[in-house]
């Protein structure tokens, strides 16, 4: 009885740490920094992370909010000091709290062209990674 | 101290340790060669996606990768030698009549495990990082938020990251340590850890846990994500060592116990 009450509050008194919440402002976080980079590659120096202002929200398309899953998706919205704007991405989200963001080919192309050094490079803004903080707390 | 050297001794004197050395000093290479080779990249890896731009990712995918299974065989392949060896050999009976207790001896074991699992666990990260700089060079990272970092402050980062593996590392070896001894045997010695950490990982990957996975002995070798970040946040590291902590002691406890009983004659 007594093991099958602590199983329980550690089944239930534990929600997962994988949250809208969470997910929003780390995705924003990595996607600024994804972004100075990708404007550097097109020739734009002066654009920072703190100056983007980046705003993402995050949910799942499924049937559940929350928790790891394929099918999260996030919208981020910035400005940059010329243009503002608001992409979509397909986020892959896994149980160890990291995640996986994919931008639609075609408003980002897997390779661009480096307008400093005239070499296709990796677009930055084309995939990359992040990861929650699972801890207690 | 002197059953220390005579443990460290023996384990030195034993063909599956040195593998395990050199499996440590070329797998790593191994690794960078063929990805040298190819075209393709891991990208379902952590920062297998950044292995050709910087030489500082090879060693992280490296060691995201290890700490799904590798580590936890690590521990059990050193403990269980350490431990069930006796059994095998049938030296336990020698071993437990001289003149040093068997709390001496137990202290002395764990200890050489323990110092020949970081001596590894060193091994294996200088060589990821040695391989890594030799496939890409040492231009800058893209860490976990999506900014660079480069060159000292880079092979500082990695480094750590490697060491806060030795944490669920030792936990594992008290794991191997008790299943050794309440087995008997090397075999489960060996393979239980893996085994359970397999499961403890299926467990947290059904996600339906959430927190409490945190309470796992394999959950911590995922806390080195808390520093790959321009503000780094720690809750995983302190509470991963506080849960290996425990786990530590209530194997060790257990085994010691059950090692002071046993009947060798």
């Amino acid at each position: 009885m007594k093991r099958l009450a602590v199983l329980a509050f550690v089944l239930v008194g534990c929600g997962t740490p994988l949250t809208q919440r969470a997910m929003g402002p780390s995705f924003a976080h990595v996607f600024a920094g994804r972004y100075a980079a990708q404007q550097i590659t097109v020739g734009r120096t002066d654009v920072t992370v703190g100056a983007l202002n980046p705003q993402a929200s995050c949910g799942r398309t499924g049937t559940r909010p929350e928790g790891p899953g394929e099918d999260w998706t996030c919208t981020v919205t910035y400005s940059d000091g010329v243009t503002s704007g608001t992409q979509v991405f397909e986020v892959q989200v896994k149980a160890d709290g990291c995640w996986k963001a994919d931008g639609p080919p075609t408003v980002q192309a897997p390779l661009v062209l480096d307008a400093l050094s005239g070499e296709q490079v990796t677009n930055p803004l084309a995939a990359f990674d992040g990861c929650l903080d699972t801890g207690w707390h | 101290m002197s059953v220390l050297k005579v443990e460290l001794r023996k384990l030195a004197a034993q063909g599956p340790i040195l593998a395990l050395f050199a499996v440590c000093v070329f797998a790593p290479m191994l690794v960078a060669i063929v990805l040298g080779l190819q075209d393709g990249l891991p990208k379902d890896t952590l920062f297998g996606r950044y292995v050709k731009d910087s030489g500082f990712a090879l060693p992280l995918l490296v060691l995201g990768f290890v700490g799904l299974w590798g580590f936890p065989l690590l521990a059990g392949m050193v403990t269980g030698l350490v431990f069930a060896g006796e059994d095998a050999h049938g030296t336990w009976q020698l071993m437990l009549t001289r003149s040093r207790s068997r709390s001496q001896v137990f202290s002395g074991k764990v200890l050489a495990a323990s110092l020949t699992v970081l001596a590894l666990l060193a091994t294996c990260a200088v060589s990821s990082l040695l391989s890594g700089l030799a496939l890409s060079g040492d231009r800058s990272l893209v860490d976990l938020t999506g900014s660079s970092i480069g060159g000292r402050r880079a092979a500082l980062v990695v480094l750590t990251s490697w060491a806060t593996a030795a944490v669920p590392l030792l936990g594992f070896v008290a794991l191997s340590c008790l299943l050794s001894v309440v087995s008997g045997s090397a075999v489960i010695g060996t393979g239980g850890p893996v085994v359970l950490g397999l499961l403890m990982q299926l467990l947290a990957l059904v996600g339906s846990f959430g927190v409490a996975t945190n309470a796992f002995l394999t959950t911590p070798f995922t806390a080195w994500h808390g520093l790959l970040r321009d503000r780094v946040y720690i809750a995983p590291l302190w509470q991963g060592a506080l849960v290996c902590l425990v786990w530590s002691i209530g194997c060790l406890l257990a085994a010691r116990r059950l090692l002071l009983r046993r009947d060798v004659t």
